[in-house]
């Protein structure tokens, strides 16, 4: 063999010994290697498992899959690149063969919101939004338009109201619809599958990951919907890449010790925060006079009701800029769920494409600002804010 | 700038007055970006100010990557993807957004985009086929009914029939239909569909770009008319490229060049000595003399530095009288030659279609079209070039 290409084969297709890696490894790798072809040809005939090509699955994706199955008590995951894209493929697997409908929580994540609006309608699928805490709309709306897939959050982004997630599921399976839950701001809080969700869905880029290094997400489901996720998945190819998986791997393992810590500062915020002079009022879904305090007693743990707080900041945007730019800890930023508390201004930020007309009825009013209390100590979080709301 | 200084250079940061930059493109990891002032965020948001909000929004890692690329190709914009398919996906909405009705495209293409436009049909775009390699009848069939865009692929998988991007880009242009171009198999280095006048090229980095066989991933290039809208799919579908293999495929660009050009050549000799093998039947290989396109490869790709037109890594080729049994006897029999599915990486790579890429497009569709249980796909890789050879001869004795 000439040595051009020994340098190019040497080392690769490195066979392992008789152990196995502790911590599943960054699998780099395009595609993968079989000393026989009809074992190749027996993966892509589906008559055994294994890898083959990255874009269908890897191994590093694989162990990440596993685990935020684990986290949902679900059969199965789908790792993508993005939260969005993770939202993007449940919807379109969910559309599969299916009514071209979709009835939607009017208050999302402003991502999710364009999607629905500026992509996925233009393209001929009706789309519909409806208040998710009205029952009686949402019934009235799943009657007029009969949808493939009904999709809320958790926890509304940015006004952090709760949905009664059994009545939900209830109405999508009455009128055959699937029922998507986006996670994203209560894992392990909430477990959306025992509240009648078909699909879950997470941006692993915020509590999941937890650092703020890392840009992934996530689909769980039940078995009965993998075959056609895998189908969806391999033509779209939204893969996250290795690295990202591994990391959001490894933020995973702390993800009890760091929501419990979230929780608890949250709350301890909410409590600080209400009835402070520069403060309209304080969105919290822990609070006792929360409008949805009822069906948070039922959905979360005692006295874990997440990490988010809204703080309504009097003097509307300039109140709320002059705040965010005092903070000296806490910092402004588009993300949440990472250790440091981050602050945002959701209606010049995430929702500054609703018309402020439109904000005011959903409630995003200018004053509000998301906080996502982060795990420092709870003295340094308080100090930060009250000095910061001295600014408005 | 010429190409090679181009992949070298391509994606360093801008150098400015500072008294020193680094020698490599960061690797940025960061989520989202810390703002001392709200209204800088705001402003970001709305454009008016440069710079990062949020990953999906843009990472400096993969703005370097889509500043190379987009260097490369002569484009105006490009978006860094998970993968080629996401890739192919965003060039697809975006060439669709005026009129979202249907496709024309080839019959010979990559099985899973044919899959991926099975799976658009949900959306009631619907595709229609045609042959680009007769012009005419592509034409026909593109004036018979209102299309929203043509894709095509540069050369096609597996079959190496070499698209007239001229021909298939004018026709576009006299029609006011964008052409989207899968440019994988030929990279900028053997041709540049914006010079023939394509509206967006699509690279699964995957392959040649990054070269190494160690990253997955996409770009989507196009002009600045389609910038806006393309730039804000990636925003809305979030198939982001990470940010390692943004780097990796940079690292990977920068020889690309020289890779480009060791494939071609080694490409042609493997085919020559293909072509001579008394077990070989069909050698589909566009240097080869024998080959119907060979005329427009010599029209539309770039010349090596010895002056010879490159032809790319791709061979393909049918072992005489083989059932699978005999094809995979042949594949069990490679040394050196890796068996995956893959192409464009350092390593040569041996592909059997009709199990595996073309599986899903089914048995009559593989037969109609020349995919036959006896046609083998190498990729040719940059190893020595007898090496490569000999390997293929020894494996084809032991059929």
């Amino acid at each position: 063999m000439k040595l051009q290409t020994s340098l190019v084969h040497a080392g690769d297709r490195k066979r392992l010994g008789d152990y196995i890696p502790v911590a599943t490894p960054v699998y780099s790798s395009s595609s993968f290697f079989y000393e026989r072809i009809e074992d190749l040809a027996a993966v892509f005939a589906e008559e055994r498992a294994g890898e083959v090509y990255s874009r269908i699955s890897n191994p590093s994706a694989g162990a990440l899959e596993e685990q935020i199955a684990a986290l949902e008590g679900m059969d199965g995951a789908f790792a993508t690149s993005s939260g969005m894209g993770a939202v993007h493929l449940a919807i379109m697997t969910s559309l599969l063969d299916r009514r071209q409908s979709i009835v939607a929580a009017d208050v999302l994540y402003g991502g999710s919101l364009e999607l629905l609006a500026s992509v996925l309608r233009p393209s001929g699928i009706d789309v519909r939004f409806c208040d998710f805490c009205d029952l009686e709309a949402v019934r009235e709306a799943v009657r007029e338009t009969r949808p493939a897939l009904l999709i809320t959050e958790t926890l509304s982004n940015p006004c952090l109201r709760v949905a009664d997630l059994d009545r939900l599921a209830d109405i999508a399976h009455d009128a055959g619809a699937l029922f998507l839950v986006d996670n994203t701001f209560t894992p392990l809080l909430i477990k959306p599958i025992d509240h009648g969700a078909d699909m879950v869905i997470h941006s692993a880029t915020k509590y999941l990951a937890g650092h703020g290094d890392v840009l992934a997400g996530a689909v769980v489901a039940q078995k009965e919907h993998h075959e056609a996720l895998g189908q969806v998945y391999r033509c779209l190819g939204p893969n996250p890449g290795p690295f990202e998986a591994f990391l959001v791997m490894r933020g995973i393992k702390t993800l009890p010790l760091r929501m419990r810590r979230h929780c608890e500062n949250a709350r301890l915020v909410a409590e600080r925060l209400t009835g402070h002079p520069a403060v309209e009022r304080i969105l919290y879904p822990g609070s006792s006079d929360h409008p949805d305090a009822d069906i948070v007693a039922r959905l979360f743990p005692e006295g874990q009701a997440g990490g988010a707080v809204g703080v309504d900041v009097r003097g509307g945007q300039d109140g709320a800029y002059a705040f965010l730019d005092r903070l000296h800890l806490a910092a402004t930023s588009a993300s949440i769920g990472d250790l440091t508390t981050l602050g945002l201004h959701p209606a010049s930020a995430t929702h500054r494409m609703l018309s402020p007309e439109r904000r005011a009825q959903l409630g995003i009013t200018d004053g509000l600002v998301r906080l996502s209390i982060g795990a420092e100590d709870i003295d340094d979080i308080l100090a930060d804010l009250e000095q910061a709301l001295e600014a408005v | 700038m010429k190409q090679s200084t181009l992949a070298i250079h391509g994606c360093m940061p801008e150098r400015g007055d500072a008294p020193y930059s680094p020698s490599a493109p960061a690797i940025e990891l960061a989520a989202s970006f810390h703002y001392q002032r709200a209204a800088d965020m705001t402003a970001v948001a709305n454009a008016e100010m440069e710079g990062f909000v949020y990953q999906r929004y843009g990472n400096p890692t993969a703005a370097a990557l889509q500043r190379q690329v987009a260097l490369l190709e002569g484009g105006d914009s490009a978006l860094a993807c998970s993968s080629g398919m996401a890739a192919l996906h965003i060039a697809l909405l975006t060439a669709l957004r005026d009129r979202p009705t249907s496709i024309l495209t080839a019959e010979v293409l990559f099985g899973e985009t044919f899959q991926l436009l099975q799976l658009m049909e949900q959306q009631e775009v619907i595709t229609r086929y045609a042959d680009p390699c007769n012009p005419e009848a592509f034409e026909a069939a593109l004036t018979q009914s209102d299309t929203g865009c043509i894709l095509v692929e540069t050369a096609s998988n597996p079959l190496m029939r070499v698209t007239p991007l001229d021909a298939i880009c004018a026709m576009g242009k006299r029609h006011g239909v964008p052409v989207v171009v899968d440019a994988t198999f030929t990279t900028p280095i053997l041709s540049r569909p914006f010079d023939f006048g394509a509206d967006i090229v699509m690279h699964s980095a995957t392959k040649y770009l990054a070269g190494h066989a160690d990253v997955l991933g996409g770009v989507t290039v196009c002009r600045e008319s389609h910038a806006d809208w393309m730039q804000e799919l990636g925003r809305h579908l979030g198939p982001n490229l990470g940010p390692f293999h943004s780097f990796l495929t940079m690292r990977g660009i920068k020889t690309l060049p020289l890779r480009m050009e060791e494939h071609s050549r080694n490409a042609l000799h493997v085919a020559r000595v293909l072509e001579e093998h008394p077990r070989v039947g069909a050698v589909h290989y566009p240097g080869l003399d024998s080959h119907p396109d060979k005329a427009v490869a010599d029209r539309l790709f770039a010349r090596g530095p010895d002056g010879n037109t490159l032809y790319g890594g791709m061979v393909s080729f049918e072992i005489r009288d083989a059932d699978e049994a005999a094809v995979f006897r042949f594949a069990n029999a490679l040394q050196l030659v890796v068996l995956a599915t893959s192409l464009g990486d350092v390593h040569s790579l041996m592909t059997h279609p009709a199990t595996t890429t073309h599986k899903n497009i089914g048995e009559k569709r593989r037969e109609r079209l020349g995919i036959g249980d006896n046609l083998v796909r190498i990729s040719v890789g940059i190893e020595d070039p007898e090496d490569i050879a000999a390997d293929l001869v020894q494996a084809l004795e032991r059929v």
